[in-house]
C-alpha cells in the first residue's frame, strides 16, 4: 500500500499552482466577478495552451493520457485559485458522459475539440421544480428531437455544444445538441457566484443525437464528477485556510495579534481538520477512480460530503476571520464563499449525496452477507 | 497511489490471517460483555504470551526481544486482522505502546534482558506514571520530587489518572530532580517496581462505575540510581521520546468507541413512527457523520503512515484524529440512543442492541475527550505546531520551578 502522489505527480501539481497563480491570480477572477464574463473563454484557452482540458483524456482523443490522478491534482489547483473556466461542465461532467457513453464516432469528433479548448461543452441535467432522479426527467427525447427546459445549465453563455439529459422510450439517456442551433433558447440566470455563469435553457424540437446504451447507468458521470470536484472543493478550502492564516497573523487587536487568541487558533484547528479529513477521503475516492475500483460509487460520495463540509466551514470562517473587511466586495473572501455554496450545489446538494452513500454502504453489506 | 498490498504485504497478511485462525478460537469463544475484570485480565495475559511466542506481541522490537523487526505497515496489516476477532481487552496497551519502547532506548542491556521477557510472557504489565493533580495539560507543572541519596533517589509526590496502576509490576516514572531549575529542566525519568515500599495505589471510580485508573502516592519510596532513564534534569526528553512512542502506537487502532457497522446494524434494525429509521433523512445524516469521520481517519492513517513507511516520523497533525473521533463518538453515541426511544436508557449488555456498546459510549467519550490531550490543548498543537499560530503565553516557562510553586 502506498496512500501518497507520486513524487513526479507532486513535481508536477507544484508546476501547475507556478503557473495558475502567475497566469490568474485573483485579481482576473474578480475582473470576472466584476461582470466580464468573456475573460473566462480566454483563460480557457490559454489553459488549453498549456494542455490542462488535455491531462486525463486518452492519446488517441487528443490528449496526454495520463490519468485520473493527475487530472485530481490539477482540479485540487483550480480550486485553489477559484479558476473561473468551465473545467466543471466541459471535462468532469461533459467529456466524462461522452467517454462514457458516447460512440466512438462522437468522441472523435468532439472529445479532441474540447481538449483542445476550441469547443466548450456542458452537461445539461437539472430541471425547474423537479429533483432529476430515478428517470424523473421531463425533457424527451423523440424522433431524433429534444424538448424541454434544463436550468440551471453552467456555463451556457460559452458552451457551444450541450450534453442533456432526457427521458428516450422510458431511459435516462444522454442527448448530444449543438449550442448554436436555432431552436435553443438560452436566458441568463441571476445566481450567488457572479463568477460561475448559469442559464435556463430551452428546448423545442432541437435535433440532438443520441448517446448508445452502456452497461453503465447515467449516474456513472455524477460520481466520477464528484471526485474531481472533491478536489477542487479542497483546493479552495486549503486557500480559505493559509489567507485566513496570514491575515490573522498581520491584524493587531488588543495589542496582539488576533492569531493568538484561541477562539481564533481552535477555529482555524477546526478548519484544518475538516480539511484533512475531506483530503483522506478524496485520495482513497482518486484511487478508485484511476482503478475504477468498485468501492468508486461509496469513496465519491464519501469524499464529495466531506469537501462539501470542509469548503463551507473554511470560507465562512475566512470572512468571519477577516471581520468586516471580509464582507466588502472589494476582499478576495467572497469568491471562495460563493464558489463553495455553488459547488456544494453543483452535482445536487448534501442530502442527495448522503442517501446515495448510504445506498452504497447497504449494496456493500449485502454483498458481503 | 496504490491502495492493494504489495505481495509483500499480501503474503504478511495471509500468514497472519492463518496464524490467528489457528490460534483465536479458544479466546473468541466468551462473553467479554458480562465478563469480570480479572477474568478478563487473566485472558489478555495468556493472550500477550500466545501473541509473543510468534513475535506477533511486540512486533517492532528487535528479534533478540522477542519482536520481529516488523514495519509500521506489518504493525497495521496485524491490526486490522486482529480486529476481526472478539478478544478480551488489551490491558498491555501502554505496557507495550510506551514503556517497552522507552525501556528499549534508555534502559541498559541488564535490565532489557531481565524485565522485558516477562512482559512478553504476559506476567509484567507496566504503567505510565505522569499526570499529577496540578500537572495535566501542563505536564511539566508535575511537583513529586526526586532527592538523590548515594546511589538512590527517594521519591515523594503523588500522581492522578494513572491507567491500570492496580494491576502494574512496574511504572514509568517522571519526577522533579531540582526545583531551582526551570520547569521543564529540572525533571528526570526513572521506572520502579510498583510493589516497592511507599507506594500506595487507590483506585478513582468513572463515571460509567469502572475504575481504570488511579491515584498513586509516593511515601519515601526508594528507586536505585540504576533505574533513571535517560540523564539527570533530561526527564522531559525522555518523556517526550516516551509519548512519540504513544503517537505511533495510537495510530494503528481506532479508539473504539463506536464501530460504524455496529451503528449501521443499529439504524437498519430500527422502525420509526412513519417507517424504517434508514429511510429518514436526518437519520441518514446522522448515520454519515460518523461514517465521514470513522471511515476518514482511516485513509488518514494510511496516509500518516505511508510517510512513515518512507522514514518520515508521524507529526503533530496526528492529534486530529482523537480531536474528531471523541467529538464524533460522542455526537454518534447521542444519536444512536435517540433512535432506541426511550429504551435507548437501557445499557444491559443482554438487553441493549449491540451489547449496549453505544450507552458504553455515551458514558466513556466525555473522558476520552480529555484523557491523552484535551480537545482544547490538541486544537492548541494543530494551530501552533501545524498551522504556525502564536504559541499560547508561557508565564513560568524561564521562571525557577521553585518560583512559581
Amino acid at each position: 500500500m502506498n496512500f501518497e502522489f507520486s513524487q513526479e505527480q507532486i513535481l508536477l501539481q507544484e508546476e501547475i499552482r507556478r503557473q495558475i497563480s502567475g497566469a490568474c491570480p485573483l485579481e482576473r477572477v474578480m475582473k470576472v466577478m466584476d461582470g466580464d464574463t468573456t475573460e473566462r473563454l480566454k483563460i480557457w484557452r490559454e489553459f488549453a495552451e498549456l494542455g490542462y482540458q488535455a491531462t486525463a483524456m486518452p492519446e488517441d482523443l487528443g490528449g496526454y493520457g495520463l490519468g485520473y490522478l493527475e487530472l485530481c491534482l490539477l482540479a485540487q489547483e483550480l480550486g485553489r485559485h477559484v479558476v473561473p473556466i468551465p473545467m466543471i461542465s466541459s471535462i468532469y461532467l461533459a467529456s466524462e458522459a461522452l467517454l462514457l457513453h458516447g460512440s466512438e464516432a462522437q468522441k472523435e469528433k468532439y472529445l479532441p475539440l474540447i481538449v483542445s479548448g476550441e469547443r466548450v461543452a456542458s452537461l445539461a441535467w437539472s430541471e425547474p421544480g423537479r429533483r432529476v432522479a430515478n428517470g424523473n426527467i421531463a425533457t424527451r427525447f423523440a424522433d431524433g428531437m429534444l424538448s424541454g427546459e434544463k436550468l440551471p445549465v453552467a456555463d451556457a453563455d460559452i458552451a457551444d455544444l450541450f450534453v442533456v439529459l432526457a427521458q428516450s422510450e422510458g431511459q435516462s439517456r444522454f442527448c448530444l445538441v449543438d449550442g448554436s442551433d436555432s431552436t435553443l433558447a438560452t436566458e441568463h440566470l441571476a445566481v450567488i457566484d457572479e463568477a460561475w455563469p448559469h442559464a435556463r435553457l430551452q428546448m423545442s424540437g432541437t435535433p440532438a443525437e443520441l448517446l448508445p446504451v452502456n452497461e453503465v447507468d447515467v449516474d456513472e458521470v455524477f460520481y466520477r464528477a464528484a471526485v474531481l470536484v472533491a478536489f477542487e472543493q479542497i483546493g479552495g478550502a486549503q486557500a480559505c485556510l493559509r489567507s485566513a492564516i496570514d491575515y490573522a497573523q498581520e491584524r493587531v487587536v488588543f495589542g496582539r495579534s488576533i492569531a493568538s487568541f484561541q477562539a481564533i487558533k481552535h477555529k482555524l484547528a477546526d478548519v484544518y481538520a475538516a480539511t484533512e479529513l475531506a483530503l483522506s477521503h478524496a485520495y482513497y475516492a482518486s484511487w478508485a477512480l484511476q482503478q475504477n475500483d468498485k468501492s468508486l460509487r461509496r469513496a465519491a460520495a464519501g469524499a464529495r460530503i466531506a469537501a462539501t463540509r470542509a469548503y463551507e466551514l473554511a470560507s465562512a470562517e475566512l470572512i468571519q476571520v477577516h471581520g468586516g473587511m471580509g464582507y466588502t466586495w472589494e476582499s478576495h473572501c467572497h469568491l471562495f464563499y460563493k464558489r463553495s455554496r455553488m459547488l456544494a450545489l453543483a452535482l445536487d446538494s448534501e442530502p442527495t449525496w448522503q442517501r446515495r452513500l448510504v445506498e452504497q454502504l447497504c449494496m456493500q453489506k449485502e454483498e458481503a452477507a | 497511489m496504490d491502495f492493494n498490498d504489495s505481495p509483500e504485504e499480501a503474503e504478511f497478511r495471509r500468514q497472519v490471517r492463518a496464524w490467528l485462525a489457528e490460534n483465536t478460537s479458544e479466546f473468541s469463544a466468551y462473553d467479554y460483555d458480562t465478563m469480570s475484570d480479572e477474568e478478563e485480565v487473566a485472558l489478555c495475559r495468556r493472550w500477550v504470551a500466545r501473541k509473543a511466542e510468534a513475535g506477533y506481541a511486540a512486533m517492532r522490537l528487535p528479534r533478540a526481544f522477542g519482536g520481529m523487526d516488523a514495519t509500521p505497515m506489518q504493525c497495521v496489516i496485524y491490526a486490522q486482522e486482529e480486529a476481526r476477532y472478539k478478544l478480551p481487552f488489551n490491558y498491555f496497551g501502554i505496557t507495550l505502546g510506551m514503556a517497552v519502547p522507552t525501556l528499549l532506548t534508555f534502559a541498559s542491556e541488564e535490565y532489557k534482558a531481565a524485565l522485558l521477557p516477562r512482559v512478553l510472557s504476559g506476567e509484567h504489565i507496566w504503567c505510565q506514571l505522569f499526570s499529577e493533580p496540578s500537572a495535566g495539560s501542563d505536564l511539566a507543572n508535575l511537583r513529586t520530587r526526586a532527592e538523590k541519596e548515594g546511589e538512590e533517589w527517594v521519591i515523594n509526590g503523588q500522581k492522578v489518572w494513572t491507567t491500570g496502576a492496580h494491576l502494574a509490576d512496574y511504572g514509568i516514572l517522571v519526577a522533579r530532580s531540582n526545583p531551582e531549575l526551570p520547569k521543564h529542566k529540572g525533571l528526570t525519568y526513572f521506572f520502579l517496581d510498583m510493589k516497592s515500599p511507599g507506594v500506595e495505589v487507590r483506585p478513582i471510580t468513572q463515571i460509567d462505575g469502572g475504575a481504570e485508573f488511579n491515584e498513586v502516592y509516593f511515601s519515601d519510596v526508594r528507586i536505585p540510581d540504576s533505574q533513571r532513564l535517560g540523564e539527570v534534569c533530561e526527564g522531559w526528553k525522555v518523556a517526550m521520546t516516551t509519548l512519540m512512542f504513544e503517537r505511533q502506537a495510537a495510530g494503528e487502532q481506532s479508539l473504539g468507541l463506536i464501530d460504524f457497522e455496529d451503528l449501521f446494524r443499529t439504524v437498519l434494525g430500527i422502525d420509526l413512527t412513519d417507517g424504517p429509521a434508514i429511510e429518514d433523512s436526518q437519520v441518514r445524516e446522522k448515520l454519515v457523520d460518523w461514517y465521514l469521520i470513522q471511515e476518514g481517519l482511516k485513509y488518514f492513517g494510511y496516509r500518516q503512515l505511508t510517510a512513515l513507511s518512507a522514514g518520515r516520523p508521524p507529526g503533530p497533525e496526528a492529534s486530529l484524529g482523537k480531536l474528531l473521533e471523541a467529538r464524533g463518538a460522542q455526537a454518534a453515541a447521542g444519536f444512536a440512543t435517540d433512535l432506541m426511544g426511550y429504551e435507548g436508557i437501557i445499557k444491559d449488555p443482554a438487553l441493549a442492541p449491540c451489547g449496549g456498546a453505544h450507552q458504553s459510549a455515551v458514558l466513556q467519550a466525555p473522558g476520552i475527550r480529555i484523557a491523552g490531550g484535551t480537545d482544547e490543548i490538541l486544537r492548541n498543537t494543530l494551530a501552533e505546531k501545524v498551522l504556525g499560530l502564536p504559541p499560547e503565553a508561557r508565564n513560568d516557562k524561564a521562571l525557577p520551578f521553585n518560583q512559581i510553586m
